[in-house]
């Protein structure tokens, strides 16, 4: 089932026009990876589907509706959750306080409890009661996601989850979202880092300049030399 | 002695308890929308207003007093949350300086909501039942409703506090405040947010104002010295910190009750009254704590602005093949005494001096990039300079320029402070300064004539003539906009704008921001002082009304009629604003409220300026396939 379809995406900042003509789906319980270098308009894409600062044209077909025209919060209540690349913790909030923020009820099913996502995330139990902004980097990362899952979404937006990690908090993350898409959950990440793209991605997308180059398995991608040297090489 | 200073620390705690109760209001709203509410002040007068009428409905007793209390607060917080609805709510993406200007269109629009409803006299309201006598300590009385505030204050903040962090609602707000955009993407809507937290802050300042009642009357004068003590308040403790108002509060409160309390001290025979310091005592701790903490005791430096030059045009250099207008405007203003009567020459003395008025603004405004909300200041300290040196026997030729120079050396001193500040607190803290030169030339009777001002202040024999005053005007306004106008494109200017537009490429290619914004503070203040000192022999007399507020607020009427980035514009501006009002104030007494609607009126539909609104539609259309 298709759960995400963006049919000739643009979008803009200002005058600046970042993305042109962008079309991709990902299905439910499904990871797609949109890959591409720095500029390329990976964030923009995420921001464009949150109705997130940039100005935006085309259709975002989430489960039947179009979110084109609707305000960050109700594309939110559909079930469609951001953790972006900053992370963009709450750093005033306690860990507990940061959840209890993205707690919304469920739109059909269980609902994620802190606990729930505590167990995803061994780590976070220990902290419930520390600062947002005492965390480490991993720790942050780690919070905006179990954030996200407060508000029991079927469909998660990655900007950028393993970047800057230590490997062993990639490898915590990694296995946090086998386990999302194993649960019916839909969702696009983005990386610069192709491992990782490989180990938790099962369909990508290659951005280059707003335009979107190549769609396809990642064993395609990776059969494609020349591809891969026109837009990823450095 | 010690007595004394502990009765007068006991009065200062309840008066503070009153002003943190507005601060908290101001601040949390400021926290959640980045909007600071001029209106606030305007919240307090309200409360006080309606808790007044409450009272003559139901009568005194409990029920009169308290429960007149709750129905102002609740009464102020739904005209509050109306006020978000269909005012503020359309200003959230717009600049700073624009949305400090549509709150101050609600300023004057419920000042004159007020004088229409309850009509020009001060109102005295109820007193607290069972609570009108003293307590004496140390053989003193206290009154015992002073001690309930005392204990009022902290407990309301207390209870705002446990409503932050104790209750979901509370922890959405201290995330919004945050990070407004990442809390929306987490389901919270932001709109509906931002109406609750800005009603909750209305009815703080409302319950203020009914609070207010026992310690003064109901009168017309609140709203403005609130809000004037409330901004102090706000730079003075950090914006958006709660500890922050609350000891703010008491170090201005108490300060001003001990100057109060020590009264008139004999110094080597001559006698100081530090009663009549007050406004100076809190002008100090402001200036010390500025000092030591710009961005307040509690408050957080803030991050650089970047780029909010986007939409501004670069100022081309002007070509002289291109001025022959000006040639005509010129050739007309020197026609006019000849065609017009001598009321409509009076009248164009006015705007001439207005022009100057709004283009010395418009100097800092537009190339500077810095909001004034107290440049009356400045044009107020020249007129009073000028009529001071005339009373005292100066002749015309000395009283004129002892004007610009008082104006310029206050720009001086009030400048250093300015250029330490950025953006929202810039503005609280000009308004502030305003507020204080107003209420020392209110204050100060034997120099300044108090609230009567100074009479019979003349031009000498050869300019007693209007037509002759017109000329005198014409050519020294002239030329003190040719030389604003000369600095705009001369080093100076230059600077200016490199460090309005990128404050931190400036400093890293060596430009010292701050000195080149003080200069052009003074330049602008001096200039100001010129407009006060030759309105001052225009009009013969002079009054407090001269560097209110509103004189201020006219100021920026003008230049953001016209336009802040064009150096016509101000003029321009002057003109238009001049005419209007001349025809208003002929038409209704409710001036304030036609120029508050208009001020809300413009900034809405032109959210980005005039020109940045213009240039959006077009840049929309060209985007259209």
């Amino acid at each position: 089932m298709t759960l995400l379809e963006i049919r000739d995406l643009d979008a803009w900042y200002g005058r600046a026009q970042i993305l042109f003509g962008v079309s991709l789906e990902v299905e439910a319980g499904e990871a797609a990876v949109l890959i591409g270098r720095n500029g390329a308009g990976k964030s923009t894409l995420m921001k464009s589907i949150m109705g997130l600062e940039a100005e935006r044209r085309g259709t975002i077909r989430f489960d039947g509706a179009d979110l084109i025209a609707e305000p960050t919060h109700r594309i939110a209540r559909r079930g469609m959750a951001y953790v972006p690349e900053d992370r963009r913790i709450f750093t005033d909030l306690t860990v507990a306080e940061n959840l209890a923020v993205g707690r919304l009820p469920p739109n059909s099913g269980e609902a994620w409890t802190p606990e729930a996502a505590f167990e995803l995330f061994p780590p976070l139990a220990a902290m419930r009661e520390r600062k947002g902004g005492q965390m480490s980097g991993g720790e942050q990362q780690m919070l905006t996601i179990a954030r996200a899952l407060m508000g029991n979404p079927r469909f998660l937006l990655l900007d950028e989850p393993s970047e800057g990690l230590a490997p062993v908090i990639v490898e915590v993350i990694a296995g946090a979202i086998a386990k999302l898409k194993a649960r019916g959950v839909g969702l696009l990440l983005s990386e610069q880092n192709l491992h990782f793209a490989r180990a938790v991605a099962d369909r990508a997308f290659v951005l280059d300049r707003g335009h979107i180059r190549f769609a396809g398995t990642l064993a395609e991608l990776d059969a494609d030399a020349a591809l891969k040297e026109q837009y990823l090489s450095i | 002695m010690i007595a004394s200073f502990l009765i007068q620390t006991l009065n200062g705690l309840a008066s503070a308890s009153l002003l943190f109760l507005v601060a908290l209001g101001l601040t949390l709203i400021f926290g959640v929308t980045r909007v600071v509410n001029f209106a606030h002040g305007s919240f307090f007068m309200l409360g006080a207003y309606l808790a007044v009428s409450f009272y003559g409905y139901v009568g005194g007793g409990v029920l009169g007093f308290w429960g007149g209390a709750v129905f102002a607060g609740l009464a102020v917080g739904v005209l509050g949350a109306l006020i978000e609805l269909t005012i503020l709510r359309r200003i959230y993406r717009a600049p700073e300086l624009l949305q400090l200007i549509t709150t101050f269109g609600v300023v004057l629009l419920l000042k004159d909501v007020v004088l229409f409803t309850w009509g020009p006299e001060d109102i005295l309201g109820p007193r607290a039942p069972g609570l009108t006598g003293a307590v004496w300590i140390f053989g003193k009385p206290i009154p015992q409703y002073d001690l309930l505030l005392l204990v009022l204050g902290p407990l309301v903040g207390l209870l705002v506090w446990l409503l932050l962090t104790r209750t979901d609602w509370g922890t959405r707000v201290r995330a919004a405040t945050e990070d407004r955009d990442m809390a929306a993407a987490l389901g919270i809507n932001q709109a509906l947010m931002f109406t609750g937290v800005f009603a909750l802050g209305a009815l703080l300042a409302g319950l203020a104002g009914a609070l207010a009642l026992p310690r003064e009357p109901a009168n017309h004068n609140m709203d403005l010295t609130i809000i004037a003590d409330v901004f102090v308040v706000t730079v003075v403790g950090g914006l958006g910190s709660l500890p922050g108002a609350y000891v703010a509060a008491v170090i201005i409160s108490v300060v001003k009750a001990w100057c109060i309390g020590i009264g008139d001290v004999r110094v080597f025979g001559t006698v100081f009254s530090f009663s009549k310091l007050t406004l100076v005592a809190e002008f100090i701790v402001m200036a010390i704590v500025l000092i030591i903490r710009p961005w307040g005791l509690f408050g957080t430096p803030p991050a650089p602005q970047r780029v909010t030059a986007a939409s501004i045009l670069p100022m081309p250099v002007p070509d002289l093949k291109r001025l022959w207008p000006l040639g005509l405007v010129i050739l007309a203003l020197l026609a006019l005494p000849l065609i017009a009567d001598r009321f409509t020459v009076v009248l164009a003395t006015d705007i001439i001096i207005f022009a100057l008025f709004a283009a010395s603004l418009g100097l800092i405004m537009g190339a500077g990039g810095m909001a004034s909300f107290g440049h009356a200041a400045y044009f107020g300290a020249g007129a009073y300079a000028a009529a001071v040196a005339a009373k005292a026997g100066a002749p015309f030729l000395v009283a004129v320029p002892a004007g610009v120079t008082f104006a310029g050396a206050l720009a001086v001193l009030f400048g250093w402070f300015c250029v330490r500040l950025t953006g929202v607190s810039l503005a609280m803290l000009t308004l502030a300064f305003a507020q204080i030169t107003w209420a020392i030339a209110f204050q100060w009777d034997s120099v300044t004539g108090g609230s009567n001002g100074l009479v019979g202040v003349w031009p000498p024999e050869l300019l007693s003539d209007k037509t002759a005053y017109y000329f005198a005007t014409l050519l020294l306004v002239g030329g003190a906009i040719l030389l604003i106008w000369r600095s705009v494109h001369a080093p100076l200017g230059y600077l200016l704008r490199a460090s309005r537009d990128s404050r931190i490429r400036a400093e890293a290619v060596g430009v010292d921001v701050r000195i080149i914004q003080w200069r052009a503070i003074i330049v602008a203040g001096a200039a100001a002082g010129l407009a006060g000192a030759l309105y001052v022999f225009s009009k013969g007399s002079l009054s407090p009304d001269s560097l209110s507020i509103p004189r201020s607020v006219d100021a920026l009427a003008m230049v953001l009629i016209g336009g802040v980035q064009t150096l016509v514009g101000p003029v321009v501006g002057a003109v238009v604003f001049m005419t209007l009002q001349d025809w208003v104030v002929r038409a209704t007494p409710y001036w304030h409220a036609v120029l508050g609607i208009t001020l809300i009126l413009i900034t809405i539909i032109f959210p980005q300026g005039i020109v940045g609104t213009l240039r959006q539609w077009r840049q929309r259309r060209e985007a259209e396939p």
